[in-house]
Formats: C-alpha cells, structure tokens, sequence
C-alpha cells in the first residue's frame, strides 16, 4: 500500500507479475504456458489461416478453414430454408436486432419493448411462413438454425415466465390443494434432467392427446422446455417471495385489497425486481438449453450448423464451425446478461433518487 | 366449493379425453388433404431432401404412392426422423407412416403396436471397413471396435455373428447418423456395420471409395419396407396393395409412360387393374382408378427402382434379389 | 390442548390427506388412460421387459454386463457408467473451480483475466455444443493408433481414448497395503503428536516400509502390470478410458468449474472483506486467515450452491446420449426402442436422477450440520 503511484511503469509491472511467491508462481507458469501453446495457437488461428478460398486451399494451408464458414454460412445461420426466400428470416432477425438495441437504449421502456417483441414475433411467424402477400408457403419443417432457436426461446420464455409465476404462487399458497401439486412440481421437474423432458415431451403428449389432433412438433419441443423452464421460474421467485417481509401482505390484505390485486401491485413487483439476477440466469440457460432440440431432430441454430458439417468436400473443420456457432450464442447470452445489469442499475438509480 | 369444482372439472376433461374414438385413418388423410410420412433424415437413394426441401428416394416415392392412392395426388408432409425416434413418432401418431429403412423384425411387428404390410427393398446387414486394413472376411476382425446406429436392428445382430464366431468386439453406439459416420472416417472405430444398401451409399459419397471395402458377410437378413400403426385394418390394407400394386404393374409392363394407353387396351386384366372397369377401388375404400393414378405420378416398382437406387440413379445397385420373383428375385404380388 | 385448535388441526390433516388423494387420483388417471390408448394400439406395458434378455452389448461398464443379460441389468450396467462420469468430473468441477477461484483472488492481474475470459466464455454457450467440440478433438483430431501419442511408457493417448497399464491383483494388493501403511503413519502419527510425544522415529519407520513396500515387491517379482500392447486394430491389455467417457468428462468438468468458481469466488469476498481485516489485526498472516478464517466460513456459505451446481452435472451427465457415451440414457433409448416401452423407460430415468438427487442433498445437509456453530 506505501504509494504504488511514485514508481515507474516497469517497477509497478514488476509488482504486479513478481510482487510475492504466489504471483511469481503464477506468473511463471503463465509465461510457461505462452511460449509452449501461443506460438501453435496463433499460427492455426490467424496466420495459417484460409479466410476465402476453396477446400483445396484449407488443406494446403493447414491452419483454420475460416473459408468453410462463408461457403457454409446460409445453411449455418438459417437451416434449409430455400435459399431465394432467404431474406424472410433476415428481415426477422433484423427487426429483432433493432428491437434489442432499442431496448438496450431506454431500459425504462420495458412494457413497450415487450410490445414490440409480441408483435415482431407474430410478423417474423407470418413472413417465415408466406401465404400472405403472395409469398409463397414455406412449411415449418424447413424452417431452421438461428430463427428456430430464436422462435423457441421467445415464445418458450414468454409462455414459462407467467407459468413459473402461477406455480410460485401456488406454492405459497395456504391452501394445500394448491401448494402441494406446485411444490411437488417444482422438485420433481428439477429433479430429472433437460433432455428427458424434452424427450419426454415429445413420446408422450400426444398419447395424452385425442387421436387425429397433432400438436405441431416446434411447438411441442417449445412445450417441454416450458415446463421445465417454469420450474426453475417458480423456485427463483419463491427465494425472493421468502425475503419479503410478511407485513407488506398483511396489511394490504386489512386494507381489503384482494388477492390478485395484491399480488399484481404489491408482491410481484418487489418478488421480480428482487430476482432479476437469478431469473437472467434462467433466462441464459433457456437459450442455451434450444440446443436440446436436436435430440428429437429440430434444426435449430446448432442442428442446422451440424448438417454443413455432413460434405464430402468439407469434412472435419468442426473446430471452426463450434467456435463460430459458439460465437453467435455467446453474443445472445452475454447481450441478455449486460441488459438486465442495465435494468439494475437503472432501477437501483431510480430508487435512491 | 372452489375445490370441488376444481376437481370436477379435470375429472370431465380426463373423462372426455379417455373415450378416444378409434380414428378412420383413410378419412382423417382425405379431411387434412396430405399424408404424413416419416423419412430419413438424408440418405441419397433412400430418403434425402432435394434442393426444393420435397423428399426423393426410394422411401418417399412410396409415400407419393400411397398419398396417391388416398388423395389422387401425392401430397405429402415430410417429418425426418432419427433411427432413435422414428417408432415412436409412427406410435404416438405424429406421421401416417414410416417409410425409413426400416427392418421388420419379430419383436417390432408383435410388441410395438405397429405393423409391416410389404416389403420394399430386401436388404442385408454388412460390414464396412478401411481397404488398407486388408480384411477380407469378418473373422479376421477379433478385437476390432464396431460402430453401431443406435436404434437399429444392428445392435443385437452384431453381437449374435460375433459370439458365434468366438469373436470379441468392442461396441460404440451412436445416436446421430452424423456422428455415426463421422466416427468410422474419423479412425474412431474400424468397421461400421448397417444394411448393404446403405454402406453402398456411405461408400460412394466418401471422398475416396477405393479406401472402403464392403466385406463379402451378411449378418442378417434385412427385409426393408414401409410400417404403419397396427389398429387400422383399412389403411394397412392400402399400404400394402400399393405395394403390390406397384409390382403387378411392372409385372403386366405398364409404366408411367403407357400406362394411358394401358388403360385403354382391350385386355380385361388391365381394365379392371387400372379402374376402367369398376371393383378394384371399392374393396379397399378408394376411387377406382387408384392404380391409375400412381402409375401416373410415380411409375412402377422398376421405374422407382432405377430412378433412385437402380441403373440411372449414381449409386447404381443391381436389382438382385429386388428383381421380380419371375425373374429370379423375390418380389412377388398376390392376385389383383 | 385447546378443542378449537385440535379442530382446526383436524380440519388441515383432513384437507392434506384430501389433497394428496386427488394428486394420485388424477396421475392414476392420466395414467390408465396412456395405458388404455397404448393397449389399444397393441403396445406392450409394464415392467415386465426388465427380466427379458437384453441381446445387445454395451461399450464400457463398472459391472460385469454381457448380452445375454436382461434389460434390467443393462440399465445397470448403463448406470454405473452414469455413476462413474459424474463422481469423476464432479472431483475434476471442483478442483478446476478452485483453481480458477484462485486464480480471481490471487491479484494477479493476468491470471485474473485468464480466469475470467474462461467463464464468460464457457457459461454462456450449451454445453451440447461444446460436448460436440471435445467429441470432435478425441476422435476426429486426436492420432490414429498406429500414429498415438506415448506420454509415458505404457501411456498412449489415440482416437481409441487413453491407454494405462493397469497393476494385477498381487501388484493391486501391494500398492493398497504400501498406502495403508501411509495413512496410517499419518494419522496415528498426527494423534501421538497431539498428546506431545515424539514422532520422528515413529514416521520414519512407517514412511519407510511405506514406500519401500512396491520397489520389494517389483525387484521380488511379486506382481506386475499389464502393460497396453498395441494389437492389429486396438490397443489390448492395460485399461482404457474411451473418447466417449473422455469427451464427457472433461466437458462436463469444464462447464460445470465455471459455476463452482464463481460461487466460491463470491464466498470468499463475501467473507473476506470484514473478517480478513479482523484476522489481521489479530497477528494472522495472510495466509493463516485465510486457512482458518475466511475459507471455513466461505465454504459454509457457498455449499448450497456448490451442490446445486453438482447436481446439475449428475443431471448433464445425460448428455452422454449425443456422444455416445454408454450412459443410463443411452442404454435405456436402446431398450426403449427395442421394446416401444417408452413410459417405463422415462419413469426408470426420473427415479434413477431423483434418488441421485436425494443422496447428494443428504450427504450436503451431513456436511452442513458440520458447518453448524
């Protein structure tokens, strides 16, 4: 602590890298590490690289085969859907881009930022469909890659948020006709892993179904992770629910304020404001968990990438194609975690004002 | 009071939705107007989506067929299925048929609710393995890793050949058909083992088929042919004549080409075949001129044969034992 | 007791047990009826398959499992795999988050960095994704046997997984004994010191034969290894770890050491910012508060979440499906197909993760209460 700011900049790096035994350790082991793994890493990344070209050139260079992605790129980012139509699922995504970045501007705007999603969802589900305007159909068993993981996640999060809240309350209800099936709900769901569920929702809902009558199968692999993501929903703002003080309620309640009403202007509010962070997370992992969807054979953004892989002329540069892939969900994610720590901030700016 | 509402509410929706009515397939198609029909999820020959996204191959041609037959028009809704999930989606009624390759087995037609009506493809399990490991018979292969489809007949026919043989092998079992192959080019194992009809195919789209050999050994026999579900005598009846339908029609000569002036010969056997003459449509629920309309969109067993697989597909298999049954194979169809 | 609040008592117990009933009643329900529909499709229902043989063979298993056994003992055989991938990566999670934990809260500015860049990256794509990545590194780019990689003698490292000698039973009893001695000498040590009196011959003595057990038994010629030799297609004799198991296990620990470090991370700065200074004013060294002040308490605050954390991976686990990994999943969508059962099956994988899931929560609410003070 005795005045770091009078030495010079090579003195303070040396404090910083060799300053005691723990970061000498450290900083050795890391020197150790660069010298044995940088030189490889960079060659194959950047400078043996093939950034445009064909097969041919990827396997005289030796490096990344950052070529295959550009060839790939259509099939990657949006599945089999013809490709003149292609602009279709572009507009979609490009409006929800615009939507984000507007969102990301005015945080305070959320009930107008939910607007717009609803409404751009139903326009992006009509234009990727056709029919209308005389675009021509497109079924939705071509529909893949990016939107499909995307259509998923929006209406799968839209659907098992107010879900999660129905089943939270219910849980904290005192009637046990309530609390005891939400609760065991809650644990079961759990309790068994994603893919089973998803799986679980595709084999066996529509045996619960009267025959002839189909659910509609993207609708149905959003159905399970709905349930599944309602769970974790409930028991994220039950914690928060527990840290409300009870008086809040109680005089709410003496007031003659009705449940609902109570629930809608006193409880929730605070319960979801006090959670946001949890319920981001749940948020993350329901994008994350799309990529389930390939086990009961739905082209979604890594089901779609995973068929470029299947070309004779370009085999084995999967490492590009995860890391590319990787890229687009780390950018989803890492925009869902900076806007709700945007919320935050904003919100916890606005209470001490 | 709210309770016991609550609870007489579900029981009358569980009550409802337990008296299901046993569906009449051939009208539930006809209402939605297409037939839904689970494929490969891309097999060339068998069962892989065109440019367009429509389905060609050998399978889905019988799919046009029997949508044909139904609707007079082959309108068709493709779902590709995984080897893995494809019974289950014929079970729970997600597609009208399966037409994936798929091996009739004792234990698939009795326990699974599902039922074979015809063949249409007589397929045998293989063997396929690196050229240069110079292996040329299956009992050479003691210690060598097998990968295996998961979801296949494959699974337990392997192991019956090695165990009679004394042989020991180490199994890798994977779900995506990705995967799978990726796995055998990959040197994960030395050998893939799945129906002939298929290692042709895999062999053939590799980069360089001189380096795979198929060997010489078949495990099993591999009857392949479309499945329906076992509860609708009726529709299973049209799956299965149309099958034939489309073996007599190759038998009598008629093809997509001549079958307008077929129908217009004076031979009683093709006038009642093709619907000139009134019965061969009303037994089965159909119009009349059903046969007429196939042969029209698809062609006979022959045409769809060479088409996809056969001589003027690029895979080029010998019809073999796919040959009719008069010219030494084993297709053969009951009397129209 | 006062008669109205019995009244009341009994008025609850009423409503439970009513409620309870309902619950089963309408799952009896929704039940028969899947069971009707299925009956009348002609598909087989019950347990009853669990006794049948199996007839397909397995890759890799704790428990002796051949084809001709039943499906019952194949998904055993399919859970012990299950078992052995998640006790193995849940040590790798743990060790893995506590270094990249250490690595935030060394003041190291690089390695911090480093550590950082690992989660961000890590947490916020599937897991699927980067099970595909491994699956590919082991199989696709890892050398063909002919090509392997030694790492030590007996060592190999090819796209057929990793080759070990392995010790025979008389070797296997030898290094149990030699390790025996070891903790012995250890812990009886440890208690004659707390009593104060001298250890140093005692040590000595019990370090020797310790370690002088295994080079006696090997210059003896008690015991030997059975060394991988490399066959014509693999690699036979030793042990192996295969690219599935592989794959799996260093997905999962690297997925899941991203949550453990950051939930430890946030212990300790939790705890350390008060109670380090406290410690330091009381003469600890850094390191001694840290020993036994700050990590104590932090770990007591951050095992709830640590548990969950390891929960999730025993339920991940399950994605050995999708790379092949024999796992109870895996073994199980093989039976399902064979035998259509697909209810049983999901109802047998639910009560296999549920019971997983009860013994860890037990063995974290033992370690709670040990926590307790």
């Amino acid at each position: 602590m005795n005045g770091n700011h009078t030495l010079s900049l090579p003195q303070k790096l040396n404090v910083a890298l060799f300053g005691d035994k723990i970061r000498t350790i450290i900083s050795i082991l890391l020197i150790f590490i660069a010298v044995f793994a940088g030189p490889g890493l960079i060659n194959w990344l950047l400078l043996d690289a093939t950034w445009v070209g064909t097969s041919e050139d990827c396997r005289v260079n030796g490096g990344a085969c950052w070529a295959f992605l550009g060839v790939k790129l259509n099939l990657i980012v949006f599945g089999a859907y013809p490709t003149a139509e292609i602009w279709r699922p572009m507009v979609f995504m490009a409006l929800l881009t615009l939507i984000a970045a507007y969102a990301y501007q005015r945080p305070r705007s959320i009930k107008q930022v939910i607007l717009c999603l609803c409404v751009a969802f139903i326009v992006g589900l009509l234009l990727m469909r056709g029919g209308i305007l005389g675009l021509p159909v497109v079924a939705n068993t071509r529909w893949g890659g990016l939107p499909i993981t995307l259509i998923v996640t929006l209406a799968g999060l839209g659907a098992s948020f107010p879900l999660g809240i129905l089943i939270m309350l219910g849980g904290a209800s005192e009637n046990p006709l309530f609390r005891i099936p939400c609760r065991l709900y809650v644990d079961v769901i759990r309790g068994i892993p994603a893919i089973t569920l998803v799986f679980m929702t595709f084999a066996i809902v529509p045996l619960l179904m009267p025959q002839g009558m189909m659910i509609d199968k993207l609708l149905r692999a959003a159905l399970g992770l709905t349930f599944l993501t309602a769970a974790y929903f409930a028991e994220a703002l039950r914690g928060a629910l527990e840290a409300l003080p009870k008086g809040q309620d109680e005089a709410a309640a003496a007031l003659g304020v009705g449940y609902w009403k109570r629930q809608r202007l006193i409880i929730l509010p605070q319960v979801i404001a006090n959670s946001m962070q949890p319920l981001a997370n749940i948020a993350i992992a329901f994008v994350k968990n799309t990529s389930l969807l390939i086990i009961i054979g739905l082209f979604d953004l890594l089901g779609a990438a995973r068929s470029s892989l299947f070309d004779g002329d370009w085999q084995g540069y999967y490492r590009e194609l995860y890391l590319f892939v990787g890229l687009i969900y780390l950018v989803i994610c890492l925009f869902l975690e900076s806007y709700v720590s945007k919320l935050e901030t904003e919100r916890s700016g606005r209470i001490s004002r | 009071m709210k309770t016991v509402l609550t609870l007489g509410a579900s029981v009358v929706a569980l009550a409802s939705a337990a008296t299901i009515a046993q569906a009449d397939m051939i009208e539930t198609i006809k209402e939605r107007g297409e037939l839904t029909c689970g494929v490969h999820t891309g097999l060339v020959g068998f069962g892989a989506p065109d440019e367009a996204g429509e389905w060609q191959g050998l399978d889905p041609d019988y799919c046009r067929a029997i949508a044909t037959a139904i609707l007079g028009e082959p309108k068709v809704k493709w779902v590709p299925l995984s080897a893995q999930a494809r019974f289950t989606s014929l079970q729970n009624g997600e597609i009208d048929v399966l037409a994936q390759n798929s091996t009739m087995t004792l234990a698939r037609d009795a326990s699974l609710g599902l039922t074979f009506p015809a063949f249409n493809f007589y397929d045998g399990q293989g063997l396929l393995i690196k050229s240069d490991l110079g292996v040329s018979d299956s009992k050479e292969l003691d210690g060598a890793t097998v990968c295996i489809q998961q979801g296949t007949t494959s699974e337990y026919v392997i192991r019956n050949h090695f165990t009679d043989m004394g042989i020991s092998f180490t199994p890798v079992v994977i779900e995506s058909g990705t995967e799978f192959f990726s796995a055998f080019f990959s040197g994960r194992c030395d050998v893939i083992t799945s129906d002939l009809s298929q290692l042709a195919v895999v062999r053939l789209t590799s980069d360089d088929p001189s380096a795979y050999t198929v060997l010489p050994n078949i495990l099993a026999k591999s009857p392949l042919g479309p499945v329906v579900r076992a509860d609708d005598k009726a529709f299973e009846n049209v799956v299965k004549w149309t099958s034939y339908a489309l073996l007599t029609a190759e038998e009598l000569g008629v093809t997509q080409a001549n079958v307008e002036e077929m129908k217009a010969s004076d031979s009683a056997e093709l006038q009642s075949f093709l619907g000139a003459n009134p019965g061969v449509g009303e037994l089965i629920g159909l119009e009349d001129d059903w046969i007429y309309n196939v042969i029209s969109t698809v062609g006979n067993y022959s045409e769809i044969f060479d088409r996809n697989v056969g001589k003027d597909s690029p895979l080029g298999l010998e019809r073999g034992q796919n040959a009719l049954w008069s010219d030494g194979g084993l297709m053969y169809s009951p009397l129209f | 007791m006062n008669p109205s609040f019995r009244r009341e008592r009994m008025r609850h117990l009423t409503i439970q047990v009513f409620t309870i009933g309902t619950v089963v009643a309408l799952l009896w329900l929704v039940a028969s009826m899947v069971q009707h529909r299925l009956e009348l499709m002609g598909i087989n229902t019950g347990f009853g398959f669990l006794s049948n043989r199996a007839g397909y063979d397995i890759g890799e298993s704790l428990i002796p499992y051949d084809g001709d056994a039943s499906y019952g003992r194949a998904l055993l055989a399919g859970f012990s795999n299950t078992l052995k991938v998640a006790v193995s990566s849940i040590f790798a999670a743990l060790a893995l988050g506590l270094l990249a934990a250490g690595a935030m809260l060394s003041g190291h500015s690089t390695a911090n960095r480093i550590a950082k860049f690992y989660i961000k990256t890590v947490r916020n794509t599937p897991l699927l994704l980067q099970l595909f990545f491994w699956f590919g590194i082991f199989t696709i780019s890892l050398p063909a046997i002919r090509d392997r990689l030694t790492l030590l003698p007996g060592v190999y490292l090819s796209n057929r997984g990793l080759n070990y000698p392995t010790p025979d039973l008389a070797l296997g009893l030898v290094f149990l004994l030699a390790l025996a001695i070891l903790v012995f000498t250890l812990i009886y040590g440890a208690r004659l010191r707390s009593r104060g009196a001298k250890t140093r011959l005692f040590s000595i003595i019990g370090w020797s034969i310790g370690l002088g057990v295994v080079p006696l038994a090997a210059t003896t010629g008690i015991g030997h290894l059975n060394m991988p030799e490399i066959g014509r297609f693999a690699i036979k004799g030793g042990g192996v770890l295969s690219p599935e198991f592989m794959t799996l296990f260093i997905g999962l620990s690297i997925y899941t050491g991203t949550y453990i470090a950051e939930t430890l991370r946030g212990a300790v700065m939790a705890v350390a910012s008060g109670q380090g200074e406290a410690a330091a004013a009381l003469g600890l060294t850094r390191g001694q508060s840290f020993r036994l002040v700050v990590l104590p308490q932090a770990t007591r605050i951050a095992l709830p979440s640590i548990v969950s954390e390891l929960l999730n991976l025993v339920k991940n686990s399950s994605l050995g499906v999708a790379v092949g990994y024999p796992d109870l999943v895996s073994v199980g969508n093989t039976a399902m197909n064979q035998t259509g059962q697909a209810i049983e099956m999901i109802a047998i994988y639910m009560l296999a993760y549920v019971t997983i899931n009860v013994i860890i929560t037990k063995c974290s609410q033992v370690l709670e209460a040990r926590y307790e003070w």
